[in-house]
Protein backbone atom coordinates (compact mmCIF):
# COMPACT_ATOMS: atom_id res chain seq x y z
CA UNK A 1 0.00 0.00 0.00
CA UNK A 2 1.15 3.52 -0.71
CA UNK A 3 2.43 4.94 2.54
CA UNK A 4 1.15 8.41 1.66
CA UNK A 5 -2.37 7.22 0.97
CA UNK A 6 -4.81 6.99 3.83
CA UNK A 7 -6.32 3.74 4.99
CA UNK A 8 -9.76 5.20 4.34
CA UNK A 9 -10.20 7.64 1.46
CA UNK A 10 -13.58 9.24 0.85
CA UNK A 11 -13.88 11.69 -2.05
CA UNK A 12 -17.06 13.61 -2.87
CA UNK A 13 -19.13 10.72 -1.61
CA UNK A 14 -22.91 10.89 -1.41
CA UNK A 15 -24.83 8.21 0.42
CA UNK A 16 -28.54 7.75 -0.09
CA UNK A 17 -31.47 5.82 1.26
CA UNK A 18 -34.66 5.19 -0.70
CA UNK A 19 -37.59 7.15 0.70
CA UNK A 20 -40.61 4.98 1.36
CA UNK A 21 -43.82 6.93 1.36
CA UNK A 22 -46.62 5.33 -0.59
CA UNK A 23 -45.75 1.71 -0.08
CA UNK A 24 -46.20 1.23 -3.80
CA UNK A 25 -42.47 1.33 -4.38
CA UNK A 26 -42.26 -1.84 -2.31
CA UNK A 27 -44.78 -3.78 -4.38
CA UNK A 28 -43.62 -6.20 -7.01
CA UNK A 29 -47.11 -6.14 -8.52
CA UNK A 30 -46.78 -2.40 -9.10
CA UNK A 31 -43.29 -2.86 -10.52
CA UNK A 32 -44.55 -5.57 -12.87
CA UNK A 33 -47.46 -3.37 -13.97
CA UNK A 34 -45.09 -0.47 -14.62
CA UNK A 35 -42.77 -2.66 -16.68
CA UNK A 36 -45.59 -4.22 -18.68
CA UNK A 37 -47.18 -0.83 -19.43
CA UNK A 38 -43.87 0.90 -20.21
CA UNK A 39 -44.39 3.12 -17.19
CA UNK A 40 -47.92 4.28 -18.00
CA UNK A 41 -49.33 2.48 -14.99
CA UNK A 42 -47.59 3.04 -11.65
CA UNK A 43 -44.61 4.51 -13.47
CA UNK A 44 -43.53 6.29 -10.30
CA UNK A 45 -42.29 3.04 -8.72
CA UNK A 46 -39.46 2.97 -11.24
CA UNK A 47 -37.89 6.10 -9.81
CA UNK A 48 -37.86 5.92 -6.05
CA UNK A 49 -36.99 9.25 -4.42
CA UNK A 50 -33.75 9.12 -2.50
CA UNK A 51 -32.84 10.95 0.65
CA UNK A 52 -29.23 12.04 0.84
CA UNK A 53 -27.94 11.15 4.28
CA UNK A 54 -24.41 12.20 3.37
CA UNK A 55 -23.47 14.76 0.71
CA UNK A 56 -20.17 15.38 -1.00
CA UNK A 57 -18.21 14.03 1.89
CA UNK A 58 -14.44 14.30 1.79
CA UNK A 59 -12.49 12.50 4.41
CA UNK A 60 -9.09 10.94 4.61
CA UNK A 61 -8.15 8.79 7.55
CA UNK A 62 -4.51 7.83 7.87
CA UNK A 63 -2.90 4.78 9.41
CA UNK A 64 -2.94 4.95 13.21
CA UNK A 65 -5.70 7.53 13.59
CA UNK A 66 -8.42 7.16 16.22
CA UNK A 67 -11.37 9.12 14.93
CA UNK A 68 -14.53 10.11 16.76
CA UNK A 69 -17.60 11.22 14.78
CA UNK A 70 -19.92 13.61 16.58
CA UNK A 71 -23.05 15.43 15.56
CA UNK A 72 -26.75 15.49 16.26
CA UNK A 73 -29.11 12.62 15.53
CA UNK A 74 -29.56 12.29 11.79
CA UNK A 75 -26.30 14.04 10.98
CA UNK A 76 -25.03 11.01 9.06
CA UNK A 77 -22.63 9.45 11.58
CA UNK A 78 -24.04 5.93 11.34
CA UNK A 79 -24.38 6.19 7.58
CA UNK A 80 -20.69 7.00 7.23
CA UNK A 81 -19.81 4.07 9.49
CA UNK A 82 -22.00 1.73 7.44
CA UNK A 83 -20.27 2.83 4.26
CA UNK A 84 -16.83 2.24 5.79
CA UNK A 85 -18.01 -1.20 6.94
CA UNK A 86 -18.92 -1.96 3.31
CA UNK A 87 -22.67 -2.28 3.80
CA UNK A 88 -23.72 0.86 1.96
CA UNK A 89 -22.28 1.85 -1.38
CA UNK A 90 -21.89 5.47 -2.48
CA UNK A 91 -24.37 6.81 -5.02
CA UNK A 92 -21.58 9.00 -6.35
CA UNK A 93 -18.00 9.78 -5.58
CA UNK A 94 -15.06 7.54 -4.82
CA UNK A 95 -14.35 5.59 -1.74
CA UNK A 96 -11.59 3.17 -0.83
CA UNK A 97 -11.11 1.23 2.36
CA UNK A 98 -7.78 -0.58 2.44
CA UNK A 99 -7.99 -3.35 4.99
CA UNK A 100 -10.32 -5.70 6.81
CA UNK A 101 -13.06 -4.05 8.83
CA UNK A 102 -14.61 -5.18 12.11
CA UNK A 103 -17.92 -3.42 12.71
CA UNK A 104 -19.49 -3.19 16.14
CA UNK A 105 -23.02 -2.00 15.36
CA UNK A 106 -25.15 -4.33 17.38
CA UNK A 107 -24.14 -6.93 19.88
CA UNK A 108 -26.89 -9.51 20.00
CA UNK A 109 -26.37 -11.14 16.60
CA UNK A 110 -25.79 -14.84 16.38
CA UNK A 111 -26.47 -15.63 20.05
CA UNK A 112 -29.18 -18.09 21.04
CA UNK A 113 -30.93 -17.38 24.33
CA UNK A 114 -31.56 -21.05 25.04
CA UNK A 115 -27.89 -22.02 24.92
CA UNK A 116 -25.33 -21.53 27.64
CA UNK A 117 -22.68 -18.86 27.47
CA UNK A 118 -20.10 -21.50 26.74
CA UNK A 119 -22.15 -23.12 23.94
CA UNK A 120 -22.89 -19.83 22.23
CA UNK A 121 -19.18 -19.10 21.99
CA UNK A 122 -18.72 -22.17 19.77
CA UNK A 123 -20.96 -20.77 17.04
CA UNK A 124 -19.73 -17.22 17.54
CA UNK A 125 -16.15 -18.42 17.11
CA UNK A 126 -17.09 -19.64 13.64
CA UNK A 127 -18.83 -16.39 12.77
CA UNK A 128 -15.82 -14.42 13.99
CA UNK A 129 -13.41 -16.65 12.05
CA UNK A 130 -11.58 -17.74 15.18
CA UNK A 131 -9.51 -20.85 14.44
CA UNK A 132 -10.44 -24.08 16.21
CA UNK A 133 -7.04 -24.05 17.89
CA UNK A 134 -7.83 -20.68 19.51
CA UNK A 135 -11.22 -21.78 20.77
CA UNK A 136 -9.90 -22.54 24.25
CA UNK A 137 -8.15 -19.19 24.57
CA UNK A 138 -11.30 -17.45 23.29
CA UNK A 139 -13.50 -19.08 25.93
CA UNK A 140 -10.99 -18.34 28.68
CA UNK A 141 -10.68 -14.71 27.64
CA UNK A 142 -14.44 -14.12 27.58
CA UNK A 143 -14.91 -16.00 30.84
CA UNK A 144 -12.30 -13.90 32.62
CA UNK A 145 -13.45 -10.58 31.27
CA UNK A 146 -17.12 -11.12 32.01
CA UNK A 147 -16.64 -12.62 35.50
CA UNK A 148 -19.80 -14.61 34.93
CA UNK A 149 -18.79 -17.47 37.24
CA UNK A 150 -21.37 -20.27 37.18
CA UNK A 151 -23.60 -18.23 34.87
CA UNK A 152 -21.19 -19.11 32.11
CA UNK A 153 -22.79 -22.55 31.97
CA UNK A 154 -26.40 -21.30 32.13
CA UNK A 155 -28.58 -20.28 29.17
CA UNK A 156 -27.85 -16.68 28.28
CA UNK A 157 -31.51 -15.74 28.57
CA UNK A 158 -31.01 -15.97 32.33
CA UNK A 159 -28.40 -13.18 32.23
CA UNK A 160 -29.16 -9.67 33.39
CA UNK A 161 -28.92 -6.94 30.75
CA UNK A 162 -25.54 -5.84 32.08
CA UNK A 163 -24.16 -9.38 32.10
CA UNK A 164 -25.34 -9.94 28.55
CA UNK A 165 -23.69 -6.80 27.25
CA UNK A 166 -20.44 -7.66 29.02
CA UNK A 167 -20.58 -11.17 27.58
CA UNK A 168 -21.31 -10.10 24.00
CA UNK A 169 -18.87 -7.22 24.08
CA UNK A 170 -16.11 -9.55 25.23
CA UNK A 171 -16.90 -12.10 22.51
CA UNK A 172 -17.15 -9.52 19.74
CA UNK A 173 -13.87 -7.83 20.63
CA UNK A 174 -11.72 -10.92 21.13
CA UNK A 175 -10.05 -10.44 17.79
CA UNK A 176 -10.38 -7.27 15.76
CA UNK A 177 -9.22 -6.43 12.27
CA UNK A 178 -7.03 -3.63 11.12
CA UNK A 179 -9.95 -1.22 10.91
CA UNK A 180 -12.47 -1.07 13.72
CA UNK A 181 -15.80 0.74 13.36
CA UNK A 182 -17.96 1.31 16.44
CA UNK A 183 -21.45 2.80 16.62
CA UNK A 184 -21.82 3.94 20.22
CA UNK A 185 -22.37 0.83 22.21
CA UNK A 186 -19.71 1.32 24.81
CA UNK A 187 -21.84 3.77 26.75
CA UNK A 188 -24.13 0.86 27.65
CA UNK A 189 -23.98 -1.14 30.84
CA UNK A 190 -23.26 -0.22 34.43
CA UNK A 191 -20.42 1.99 35.54
CA UNK A 192 -18.39 -1.03 36.55
CA UNK A 193 -18.69 -2.35 33.02
CA UNK A 194 -17.79 1.02 31.65
CA UNK A 195 -14.49 1.10 33.51
CA UNK A 196 -13.75 -2.46 32.46
CA UNK A 197 -14.94 -1.92 28.93
CA UNK A 198 -12.77 1.16 28.70
CA UNK A 199 -9.72 -0.82 29.69
CA UNK A 200 -10.57 -3.52 27.15
CA UNK A 201 -11.57 -0.98 24.54
CA UNK A 202 -8.25 0.82 24.92
CA UNK A 203 -6.48 -2.49 24.63
CA UNK A 204 -8.32 -3.56 21.47
CA UNK A 205 -8.16 -0.12 19.92
CA UNK A 206 -4.42 -0.39 20.28
CA UNK A 207 -4.52 -3.69 18.43
CA UNK A 208 -6.53 -2.21 15.59
CA UNK A 209 -4.69 0.22 13.39
CA UNK A 210 -7.52 2.58 12.57
CA UNK A 211 -10.51 3.16 14.71
CA UNK A 212 -13.64 5.15 13.82
CA UNK A 213 -16.44 5.62 16.33
CA UNK A 214 -19.66 7.55 16.55
CA UNK A 215 -20.34 8.95 19.97
CA UNK A 216 -22.47 11.39 21.94
CA UNK A 217 -20.14 11.37 24.91
CA UNK A 218 -17.46 14.00 25.46
CA UNK A 219 -15.67 11.75 27.90
CA UNK A 220 -15.35 8.88 25.44
CA UNK A 221 -14.40 11.22 22.61
CA UNK A 222 -11.63 12.95 24.50
CA UNK A 223 -10.23 9.86 26.14
CA UNK A 224 -10.28 7.47 23.23
CA UNK A 225 -9.86 9.53 20.09
CA UNK A 226 -7.10 11.73 18.80
CA UNK A 227 -9.19 13.32 16.07
CA UNK A 228 -12.79 14.45 16.09
CA UNK A 229 -15.05 15.11 13.13
CA UNK A 230 -18.27 17.03 13.52
CA UNK A 231 -20.96 16.12 11.00
CA UNK A 232 -24.00 18.24 10.37
CA UNK A 233 -26.66 17.28 7.84
CA UNK A 234 -24.33 14.92 6.07
CA UNK A 235 -21.38 17.31 5.76
CA UNK A 236 -18.16 17.79 7.69
CA UNK A 237 -18.37 21.11 9.53
CA UNK A 238 -15.43 20.73 11.87
CA UNK A 239 -12.36 18.55 12.08
CA UNK A 240 -9.55 18.68 14.61
CA UNK A 241 -8.45 17.95 18.16
CA UNK A 242 -11.25 16.24 20.14
CA UNK A 243 -11.41 18.69 23.05
CA UNK A 244 -11.59 21.74 20.76
CA UNK A 245 -14.05 20.24 18.30
CA UNK A 246 -16.28 19.19 21.19
CA UNK A 247 -16.11 22.69 22.74
CA UNK A 248 -17.16 24.33 19.50
CA UNK A 249 -19.89 21.68 19.00
CA UNK A 250 -21.25 22.15 22.53
CA UNK A 251 -21.24 25.94 22.36
CA UNK A 252 -22.83 25.89 18.93
CA UNK A 253 -20.02 27.75 17.21
CA UNK A 254 -20.12 25.29 14.37
CA UNK A 255 -23.39 24.17 12.80
CA UNK B 1 -19.91 2.42 -15.78
CA UNK B 2 -16.81 1.82 -13.66
CA UNK B 3 -18.93 1.68 -10.55
CA UNK B 4 -21.40 -0.80 -12.05
CA UNK B 5 -18.53 -3.00 -13.15
CA UNK B 6 -17.13 -2.97 -9.62
CA UNK B 7 -20.51 -3.90 -8.14
CA UNK B 8 -20.68 -7.05 -10.26
CA UNK B 9 -17.29 -8.00 -8.83
CA UNK B 10 -18.56 -7.38 -5.30
CA UNK B 11 -21.61 -9.54 -5.94
CA UNK B 12 -19.63 -12.38 -7.48
CA UNK B 13 -17.05 -12.29 -4.67
CA UNK B 14 -19.96 -12.43 -2.26
CA UNK B 15 -21.48 -15.46 -4.00
CA UNK B 16 -18.20 -17.36 -4.20
CA UNK B 17 -17.32 -16.28 -0.67
CA UNK B 18 -20.50 -17.95 0.54
CA UNK B 19 -19.15 -21.27 -0.70
CA UNK B 20 -15.68 -20.72 0.70
CA UNK B 21 -17.28 -20.23 4.14
CA UNK B 22 -19.52 -23.26 3.67
CA UNK B 23 -18.58 -24.57 7.11
CA UNK B 24 -20.17 -21.50 8.72
CA UNK B 25 -23.35 -21.97 6.66
CA UNK B 26 -23.51 -25.58 7.87
CA UNK B 27 -23.06 -24.60 11.53
CA UNK B 28 -25.73 -21.92 11.24
CA UNK B 29 -28.12 -24.30 9.49
CA UNK B 30 -27.49 -26.94 12.10
CA UNK B 31 -28.17 -24.53 14.93
CA UNK B 32 -31.35 -23.31 13.14
CA UNK B 33 -32.55 -26.89 12.98
CA UNK B 34 -31.67 -27.53 16.62
CA UNK B 35 -33.39 -24.32 17.68
CA UNK B 36 -36.53 -25.30 15.81
CA UNK B 37 -36.92 -28.54 17.74
CA UNK B 38 -35.46 -27.45 21.05
CA UNK B 39 -37.48 -28.56 24.06
CA UNK B 40 -39.77 -30.81 22.06
CA UNK B 41 -39.92 -34.43 23.07
CA UNK B 42 -39.70 -35.85 19.54
CA UNK B 43 -37.23 -33.28 18.20
CA UNK B 44 -36.47 -33.76 14.49
CA UNK B 45 -38.84 -36.73 14.51
CA UNK B 46 -41.59 -34.15 14.04
CA UNK B 47 -40.39 -33.82 10.45
CA UNK B 48 -40.91 -37.57 10.04
CA UNK B 49 -44.31 -37.52 11.72
CA UNK B 50 -45.75 -34.72 9.60
CA UNK B 51 -44.32 -36.26 6.43
CA UNK B 52 -45.91 -39.64 7.22
CA UNK B 53 -49.24 -37.96 8.01
CA UNK B 54 -49.32 -36.16 4.69
CA UNK B 55 -48.26 -39.17 2.63
CA UNK B 56 -50.68 -41.47 4.44
CA UNK B 57 -53.56 -39.04 4.05
CA UNK B 58 -53.00 -38.54 0.33
CA UNK B 59 -52.45 -42.26 -0.26
CA UNK B 60 -55.67 -43.27 1.48
CA UNK B 61 -57.92 -40.62 -0.05
CA UNK B 62 -56.56 -40.23 -3.58
CA UNK B 63 -55.49 -43.86 -3.85
CA UNK B 64 -59.15 -44.76 -3.46
CA UNK B 65 -60.37 -41.95 -5.74
CA UNK B 66 -58.00 -42.83 -8.57
CA UNK B 67 -58.21 -46.59 -7.95
CA UNK B 68 -54.44 -46.80 -7.68
CA UNK B 69 -52.80 -49.93 -6.27
CA UNK B 70 -51.70 -48.86 -2.76
CA UNK B 71 -48.19 -50.34 -2.91
CA UNK B 72 -47.11 -48.43 -6.01
CA UNK B 73 -49.05 -45.31 -5.16
CA UNK B 74 -47.57 -44.81 -1.68
CA UNK B 75 -44.05 -44.98 -3.12
CA UNK B 76 -44.98 -42.48 -5.82
CA UNK B 77 -46.54 -40.03 -3.37
CA UNK B 78 -43.84 -40.32 -0.73
CA UNK B 79 -41.09 -39.47 -3.20
CA UNK B 80 -43.06 -36.74 -4.98
CA UNK B 81 -44.02 -35.03 -1.72
CA UNK B 82 -40.42 -34.94 -0.51
CA UNK B 83 -39.19 -33.11 -3.59
CA UNK B 84 -42.26 -30.87 -3.80
CA UNK B 85 -41.91 -29.86 -0.13
CA UNK B 86 -38.27 -28.97 -0.63
CA UNK B 87 -38.81 -26.91 -3.80
CA UNK B 88 -41.94 -25.15 -2.57
CA UNK B 89 -40.60 -24.34 0.91
CA UNK B 90 -37.41 -22.81 -0.46
CA UNK B 91 -39.34 -20.81 -3.07
CA UNK B 92 -41.98 -19.56 -0.64
CA UNK B 93 -39.55 -18.61 2.14
CA UNK B 94 -36.72 -17.23 0.04
CA UNK B 95 -38.03 -13.62 -0.18
CA UNK B 96 -37.36 -13.40 3.58
CA UNK B 97 -33.97 -15.10 3.67
CA UNK B 98 -31.88 -11.93 3.75
CA UNK B 99 -34.19 -10.12 6.13
CA UNK B 100 -34.04 -13.12 8.49
CA UNK B 101 -30.26 -12.99 8.44
CA UNK B 102 -29.85 -9.24 8.90
CA UNK B 103 -28.32 -9.38 12.40
CA UNK B 104 -25.50 -11.59 11.25
CA UNK B 105 -25.10 -9.79 7.91
CA UNK B 106 -24.60 -6.42 9.58
CA UNK B 107 -22.48 -7.67 12.45
CA UNK B 108 -20.01 -10.20 11.15
CA UNK B 109 -17.59 -9.90 8.30
CA UNK B 110 -19.15 -12.70 6.25
CA UNK B 111 -20.53 -12.91 2.70
CA UNK B 112 -24.23 -12.08 2.63
CA UNK B 113 -25.05 -14.95 0.31
CA UNK B 114 -24.15 -17.20 3.23
CA UNK B 115 -27.60 -16.43 4.64
CA UNK B 116 -29.20 -17.93 1.53
CA UNK B 117 -27.02 -21.05 1.67
CA UNK B 118 -27.82 -21.41 5.35
CA UNK B 119 -31.59 -21.51 4.86
CA UNK B 120 -31.36 -23.85 1.89
CA UNK B 121 -29.16 -26.18 3.92
CA UNK B 122 -31.88 -26.38 6.57
CA UNK B 123 -34.30 -27.50 3.86
CA UNK B 124 -31.72 -29.97 2.51
CA UNK B 125 -31.44 -31.55 5.96
CA UNK B 126 -35.22 -31.87 6.03
CA UNK B 127 -35.22 -33.26 2.49
CA UNK B 128 -32.72 -35.92 3.56
CA UNK B 129 -34.96 -36.91 6.47
CA UNK B 130 -37.90 -37.19 4.04
CA UNK B 131 -35.78 -39.30 1.69
CA UNK B 132 -34.98 -41.57 4.62
CA UNK B 133 -38.71 -42.02 5.23
CA UNK B 134 -39.17 -42.71 1.53
CA UNK B 135 -36.49 -45.42 1.58
CA UNK B 136 -38.26 -47.18 4.45
CA UNK B 137 -41.59 -46.91 2.63
CA UNK B 138 -40.00 -48.22 -0.60
CA UNK B 139 -38.40 -51.19 1.16
CA UNK B 140 -41.66 -52.11 2.86
CA UNK B 141 -43.52 -51.78 -0.44
CA UNK B 142 -40.94 -54.06 -2.04
CA UNK B 143 -39.60 -51.64 -4.67
CA UNK B 144 -37.01 -53.30 -6.87
CA UNK B 145 -34.07 -50.85 -7.04
CA UNK B 146 -32.00 -51.08 -10.23
CA UNK B 147 -28.55 -49.46 -10.66
CA UNK B 148 -30.36 -46.69 -12.58
CA UNK B 149 -31.87 -45.60 -9.25
CA UNK B 150 -28.52 -43.96 -8.46
CA UNK B 151 -29.47 -41.31 -11.03
CA UNK B 152 -32.02 -40.07 -8.50
CA UNK B 153 -29.12 -38.71 -6.47
CA UNK B 154 -28.02 -36.65 -9.49
CA UNK B 155 -31.65 -35.56 -9.90
CA UNK B 156 -31.69 -34.36 -6.31
CA UNK B 157 -28.55 -32.31 -6.91
CA UNK B 158 -30.16 -30.71 -9.96
CA UNK B 159 -33.23 -29.81 -7.84
CA UNK B 160 -30.98 -28.25 -5.18
CA UNK B 161 -29.15 -26.09 -7.74
CA UNK B 162 -32.50 -25.05 -9.23
CA UNK B 163 -33.73 -24.01 -5.78
CA UNK B 164 -30.50 -22.10 -5.09
CA UNK B 165 -30.90 -20.08 -8.28
CA UNK B 166 -34.50 -19.18 -7.47
CA UNK B 167 -33.62 -18.35 -3.86
CA UNK B 168 -30.82 -15.99 -4.97
CA UNK B 169 -33.20 -14.03 -7.15
CA UNK B 170 -36.21 -14.03 -4.84
CA UNK B 171 -34.22 -13.22 -1.71
CA UNK B 172 -32.65 -10.15 -3.26
CA UNK B 173 -35.98 -9.02 -4.75
CA UNK B 174 -37.76 -9.74 -1.45
CA UNK B 175 -35.65 -7.17 0.41
CA UNK B 176 -37.38 -4.42 -1.51
CA UNK B 177 -40.70 -5.95 -2.55
CA UNK B 178 -42.78 -6.83 0.48
CA UNK B 179 -45.61 -8.47 -1.47
CA UNK B 180 -43.33 -10.93 -3.26
CA UNK B 181 -43.72 -13.59 -0.57
CA UNK B 182 -47.52 -13.32 -0.78
CA UNK B 183 -47.48 -13.51 -4.56
CA UNK B 184 -45.30 -16.61 -4.48
CA UNK B 185 -47.43 -18.25 -1.78
CA UNK B 186 -50.58 -17.92 -3.86
CA UNK B 187 -48.88 -19.26 -6.98
CA UNK B 188 -47.59 -22.25 -5.00
CA UNK B 189 -51.10 -23.34 -4.03
CA UNK B 190 -52.08 -23.28 -7.68
CA UNK B 191 -48.90 -25.05 -8.71
CA UNK B 192 -49.39 -27.83 -6.16
CA UNK B 193 -52.67 -28.81 -7.81
CA UNK B 194 -51.14 -28.63 -11.27
CA UNK B 195 -48.04 -30.67 -10.51
CA UNK B 196 -48.20 -34.47 -10.64
CA UNK B 197 -47.34 -35.08 -7.01
CA UNK B 198 -50.45 -36.94 -5.93
CA UNK B 199 -51.83 -37.76 -9.39
CA UNK B 200 -50.09 -39.31 -12.37
CA UNK B 201 -49.61 -37.77 -15.79
CA UNK B 202 -51.15 -40.79 -17.52
CA UNK B 203 -54.41 -40.30 -15.59
CA UNK B 204 -54.84 -36.88 -17.26
CA UNK B 205 -55.45 -38.35 -20.69
CA UNK B 206 -53.82 -37.17 -23.94
CA UNK B 207 -55.73 -33.92 -24.29
CA UNK B 208 -54.67 -32.38 -20.98
CA UNK B 209 -51.21 -33.82 -20.64
CA UNK B 210 -49.67 -30.45 -21.54
CA UNK B 211 -50.67 -29.21 -18.05
CA UNK B 212 -47.81 -31.32 -16.72
CA UNK B 213 -45.44 -31.18 -19.66
CA UNK B 214 -45.13 -27.40 -19.63
CA UNK B 215 -44.49 -27.35 -15.89
CA UNK B 216 -40.76 -27.42 -15.06
CA UNK B 217 -41.51 -28.56 -11.50
CA UNK B 218 -42.97 -31.77 -12.91
CA UNK B 219 -39.72 -32.48 -14.75
CA UNK B 220 -37.62 -31.69 -11.69
CA UNK B 221 -39.64 -34.16 -9.65
CA UNK B 222 -39.58 -36.69 -12.46
CA UNK B 223 -35.76 -36.83 -12.70
CA UNK B 224 -35.69 -38.01 -9.09
CA UNK B 225 -38.80 -40.18 -9.26
CA UNK B 226 -38.47 -41.92 -12.62
CA UNK B 227 -35.06 -43.58 -12.06
CA UNK B 228 -36.58 -45.44 -9.12
CA UNK B 229 -40.16 -46.05 -10.22
CA UNK B 230 -39.87 -46.38 -13.98
CA UNK B 231 -36.14 -46.57 -14.87
CA UNK B 232 -35.09 -45.19 -18.21
CA UNK B 233 -38.25 -43.28 -19.05
CA UNK B 234 -37.41 -39.67 -18.25
CA UNK B 235 -35.25 -38.51 -21.15
CA UNK B 236 -37.30 -35.39 -21.89
CA UNK B 237 -37.51 -34.54 -18.19
CA UNK B 238 -33.73 -34.53 -17.85
CA UNK B 239 -33.43 -32.07 -20.72
CA UNK B 240 -36.15 -29.75 -19.41
CA UNK B 241 -34.96 -29.98 -15.80
CA UNK B 242 -31.34 -29.23 -16.68
CA UNK B 243 -32.31 -26.30 -18.93
CA UNK B 244 -34.64 -24.91 -16.24
CA UNK B 245 -31.89 -25.23 -13.67
CA UNK B 246 -29.37 -23.43 -15.87
CA UNK B 247 -31.95 -20.69 -16.48
CA UNK B 248 -32.77 -20.40 -12.78
CA UNK B 249 -29.12 -20.18 -11.81
CA UNK B 250 -28.29 -17.56 -14.45
CA UNK B 251 -31.35 -15.51 -13.54
CA UNK B 252 -30.54 -15.76 -9.82
CA UNK B 253 -26.94 -14.66 -10.25
CA UNK B 254 -27.95 -11.76 -12.52
CA UNK B 255 -30.62 -10.52 -10.10
CA UNK B 256 -28.29 -10.86 -7.13
CA UNK B 257 -25.49 -9.06 -8.97
CA UNK B 258 -27.74 -6.16 -9.94
CA UNK B 259 -29.44 -5.85 -6.52
CA UNK B 260 -26.49 -6.48 -4.21
CA UNK B 261 -25.48 -2.83 -4.15
CA UNK B 262 -28.82 -1.56 -2.85
CA UNK B 263 -29.63 -4.32 -0.38
CA UNK B 264 -28.36 -2.48 2.69
CA UNK B 265 -30.15 0.77 1.82
CA UNK B 266 -33.50 -1.04 1.53
CA UNK B 267 -32.88 -2.92 4.74
CA UNK B 268 -32.38 0.17 6.91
Amino acid sequence: MDAMMGIIEIENVSLQYPVRIGGRERSIMAAAAATASFGRIAGDVKTVPQIEAVRDLNLSIASGEKVGLIGRNGSGKSTVLRAIAGHLYPASGRMSVNGDVTALFSLAAGANGDRTGRDNLKLMARLLKIAAADQGAFEKDVFEFTELGEFFDLPIRTYSAGMLIRYLFAAMTYSVSEILVVDEIIGAGDSFFFTKAKARAEQIFKKSNVFVMATHSEEILVEMCDRAIHLHRGRVVDDGKPAEVWRRYATGECS
Amino acid sequence: MGLEHKMVRVALDDLLGGFSRFDVACSLAWSDLKARFERTLLGPLWVVVSNIMLVAGITVVFGALFNNPIREYVVYVSLGISIWTFLSTVTAESPNYLEMGRDIMFTYNLPWSLQILRRILVQIYILLIHMGVFLVVALIAGVNFTPIALLSGVGLLVCIVFAYGLALGFSSLGVRYRDLAHAIASVMVFLFLFTPVFWTVSSLGESRMSVALFNPVYHLIEIVRAPIIAPGTAGLSWIVACCSTAASLIWGVLVYASRRRDLAAWMQ
